[in-house]
């Protein structure tokens, strides 16, 4: 039976998503305990970021060295987007003999390319060190893989997705019944949803225009949901800064100039809690996204509305590529890095969002959708992934290419200079850093795109 | 319409925003004094977005910085406003100016025609018969936002809107920078024990102080009262009351003043889901006509004896200290019979 040492952050994630992901990725591993398959000791390391609870968790990294020599673990696992295991390993390092630690197993999260800074100084020092990283999403494999020594790259990173909870997230028809008599919602209505940040580069405002497009030329009347926070975290890669409030104003500007009619057809429901989450997925009728994020490494959101049996439209960005399969309905909207920017392809999405509200999904095709979906990415089911990515061997860390380095400087360039940590991260355009072709953004973020690229490349796709 | 419908693709390019928000990143150029009074009052002066330009003109804009919009949002408090009234002709300006409502006493004679007001308004509001699950307090342990009688006439203002015992059932988070100066005269070490009396004598002990990035990483603050501790000196519009308010915090129940009357609603901009700026117009005739001020013997006076007391100034703001300390006294002796 192997033995694992989970070292977590002290505190809750500040990202939604990584709020529900950590905790179901604990999950995964106490049911493989639970099964007796692996022994499981936590450690939770205070990261520096955040303060607050600086009570509640050790901070004292001699307890892991002591607990690493005394119990002798066979993996160390990293389970939390922070601590980034180079904080962690650093100050280990002064403790323990590098050779004493055991084999690294770290959960990449969409945040690599923002901790680029973090992940290069870890891999100038842990080179050759027994390392597996584990992401969430072919794409994201093929994004990490890009800055992985090439010698090794592929099989150096494993992919595993993050697990839904699927007692919180399923179909309930009673829900949707009672939530649509609640709203007023009749039979023959269909209704839009979009559930997630309201942040610059999940193009919701795109969403909103087309909706009214969708809504003047549909045979049956249509409404738009919106759940979520609204988010001015901007475009950080591309020098795009929003200011607090800024996302509201472009929503709101685009349904002043609606019908009245149409704009009473718009709820924006602000952020809700998983049950009303569960009910609000029930009661619609295709979930649609265009995020073009900057770390969609997986799509927490879509996956839950997947869980619970909802139709989905989805961009061809990141993680989303990994959600269409058999026994449920999701398609994918290409997308291209063109010369003047993203480029979605609108007639594909219209298309498919006519032909789900065209035809209604029955309860028991919802039924079927959601436990089709559950079956491959639920707790349960993710744990037997993990169970093999665990008994497999550790291969030596490559280290990573130089490109990385570069990526670092660009990025973290702005938040060297600035006084206040978050504050004044990339105010400036950057020339290499912008989404044309030919361009180094455009190098990093073709691994997000499943179907074809624009230049024809293979691009290390499996 | 039909053009729409016919497009194949959107390009989607996020650079434009920045564009469209340039105007409110603080101009290169602006010198060290605006980098001192940023610091001085962040997080209360941060920008926000809003369709009315809101500005912290003294974050580092000059007039002729200002675009040409057709209306721009002054967040800042009596101070900065006096200067900026003092200063620049109404000419120069080619919009209007929205002020904070409360400050409208501060509108010299010319300036009336660009000036006009606002507020901002929670959808949810707190009272002792509404009670939040939680009130984040926030302000500054030093004069910054408000001196110490200020601090705790406000504080107490608090306690008796939502009611000492209930307080005592309601959990407080504080946040309070403590910056080691002191814009109205040399920097205490005691001072701190005076705020934090006031603080513990009137609310609470058990509070909870988490710090800037805890604070603003939480995008949740529903059933929970902002209070700002702030008597609008400086910054009357803060960052950190819209960061709140627009994360669905409420606001506590503003006591009536016999000025409301005089205002005329004109319309309502939401800033987020859950708050709003409300725009007003006034009507001068009813009430005192403007009091300068910066004219008369009292000034003249008041300054010479400034000057003689700072004559090794250490510091050099635009805003002088003199000037402020004046302004601060003029205003709240002048502010009670303003009405007719």
């Amino acid at each position: 039976m192997k033995k694992v040492i989970i070292i977590k952050s002290s505190q809750e994630s500040v990202w939604g998503s990584c709020k529900v992901i950590s905790p179901n990725l604990y999950a995964a591993y106490e049911a493989l305990a639970e099964a007796g398959e692996v022994e499981l000791k936590t450690y939770a390391y205070f990261s520096e970021v955040f303060v607050d609870n600086l009570l509640n968790g050790s901070d004292n990294i001699a307890e892991l060295a002591e607990l690493i020599t005394n119990w002798k673990p066979d993996i160390l696992a990293f389970v939390d987007h922070v601590p980034h295991p180079e904080w962690v390993l650093k100050q280990l390092t002064h403790l323990l003999a590098l050779k004493k630690i055991p084999p690294v197993l770290v959960h990449v999260y969409g945040d690599f390319s923002f901790f680029s800074d973090d992940w290069w100084r870890f891999g100038i020092k842990f080179k050759g060190h027994p390392v597996k990283l584990v992401v969430a999403s072919a794409a994201q494999k093929r994004l990490v893989s890009f800055f992985l020594e090439e010698s090794q790259a592929p099989s150096e990173v494993g992919q595993y997705l993050f697990p839904v909870n699927d007692s919180q997230y399923f179909f309930d028809p009673k829900a949707r019944e009672e939530f649509r008599a609640e709203q007023e919602i009749a039979p023959e209505e269909r209704v839009i949803l979009y559930a997630g940040r309201i942040s610059l580069q999940k193009n919701v405002d795109l969403l909103v225009r087309e909706f009214r497009s969708l809504a003047q030329s549909s045979t049956v009347p249509l409404r738009l949901w919106i759940v979520g926070a609204f988010d001015d975290v901007g475009a950080i890669f591309m020098g795009a800064k929003n200011y607090e409030g800024f996302m509201y104003a472009k929503i709101q500007k685009i349904l002043a100039g609606f019908p009245p009619d149409l704009r009473s057809k718009v709820t924006l429901w602000g952020q809700q809690d998983s049950l009303t989450l569960r009910r609000l997925k029930s009661a619609a009728d295709v979930f649609v996204s265009l995020s073009l994020y900057h770390d969609e490494d997986f799509g927490m959101s879509p996956a839950e509305a997947l869980a619970c049996g909802l139709p989905s439209v989805l961009t061809d960005w990141g993680g989303y590529g990994s959600f269409p399969g058999k026994g449920w309905d999701c398609r994918l909207v290409p997308v291209e890095i063109s010369e003047f920017g993203h480029k979605i392809n609108l007639r594909k999405l219209r298309d498919d969002i006519t032909e789900i509200i065209s035809s209604e999904t029955t309860d028991e095709q919802r039924l079927s959708f959601s436990k089709a979906f559950a079956a491959e990415f639920s707790i349960r089911s993710s744990s037997t992934k993990l169970r093999e990515i665990l008994s497999q061997p550790f291969s030596p860390l490559p280290g990573f290419k130089w490109n990385l380095n570069y990526l670092s400087t660009i990025f973290w360039k702005e938040q060297r200079r600035s006084k206040y940590y978050f504050e004044f991260i990339g105010r400036e355009v950057n020339a290499n850093f912008h989404p044309t072709s030919n361009s180094f953004y455009y190098d990093i973020y073709r691994n997000y795109i499943t179907g074809p690229l624009d230049l024809g490349k293979n691009n290390g796709k499996e | 319409m039909e053009k729409n419908k016919k497009r194949e693709s959107e390009i989607v390019q996020w650079s434009y925003d920045l564009v469209q928000n340039a105007y409110l990143v603080k101009p290169d150029d602006a010198d060290n004094h605006h980098d001192i009074y940023l610091n001085y009052l962040f997080p209360f002066c941060n920008n926000y977005y809003g369709p009315t330009n809101p500005l912290v003109i003294f974050g580092g804009h000059s007039v002729k910085d200002l675009p040409e919009r057709p209306y721009i949002t002054v967040r800042d408090g009596i101070v900065p406003l006096c200067i900026l009234f003092r200063d620049i002709k109404p000419s120069a300006i080619k919009g209007h100016l929205f002020i904070h409502r409360d400050l409208w006493f501060t509108v010299p004679e010319d300036w009336r025609e660009k000036v006009k007001f606002f507020d901002v308004e929670a959808t949810t509001v707190y009272d002792s018969k509404n009670l939040p699950k939680r009130i984040f307090i926030a302000g500054t342990l030093n004069s910054t936002l408000a001196d110490p009688e200020e601090f705790e006439g406000l504080v107490k203002n608090l306690c008796d809107g939502l009611g000492k015992e209930n307080i005592k059932n309601i959990d407080i988070m504080a946040f309070f920078p403590n910056k080691r100066t002191d814009l109205w005269g040399a920097w205490e070490e005691e001072n701190v024990l005076n705020y934090s009396r006031a603080i513990f004598e009137h609310l609470k002990v058990e509070i909870k102080t988490p710090e800037w990035p805890v604070i603003h990483s939480e995008n949740n603050f529903k059933d929970c009262l902002y209070y700002e501790v702030n008597a609008g000196t400086l910054v009357k519009d803060s960052y950190l009351s819209h960061f709140t308010l627009s994360r669905g915090a409420g606001l506590l129940r503003r006591t009536p003043d016999p000025i409301d009357a005089h205002f005329r609603l004109t319309s309502t901009v939401g800033l987020s889901l859950y708050h709003r700026m409300n725009l007003y117009e006034i009507d001068y005739e009813k009430v005192t006509l403007y009091c300068d001020p910066l004219m008369g013997d009292n000034f003249r006076y008041y300054k010479k004896l400034i000057e003689a007391a700072n004559h090794k100034k250490k510091f050099n703001f635009k805003w002088e200290k003199w000037l402020a300390t004046y302004l601060k006294r003029f205003f709240k002796e002048s502010r009670h019979g303003a009405l007719e």
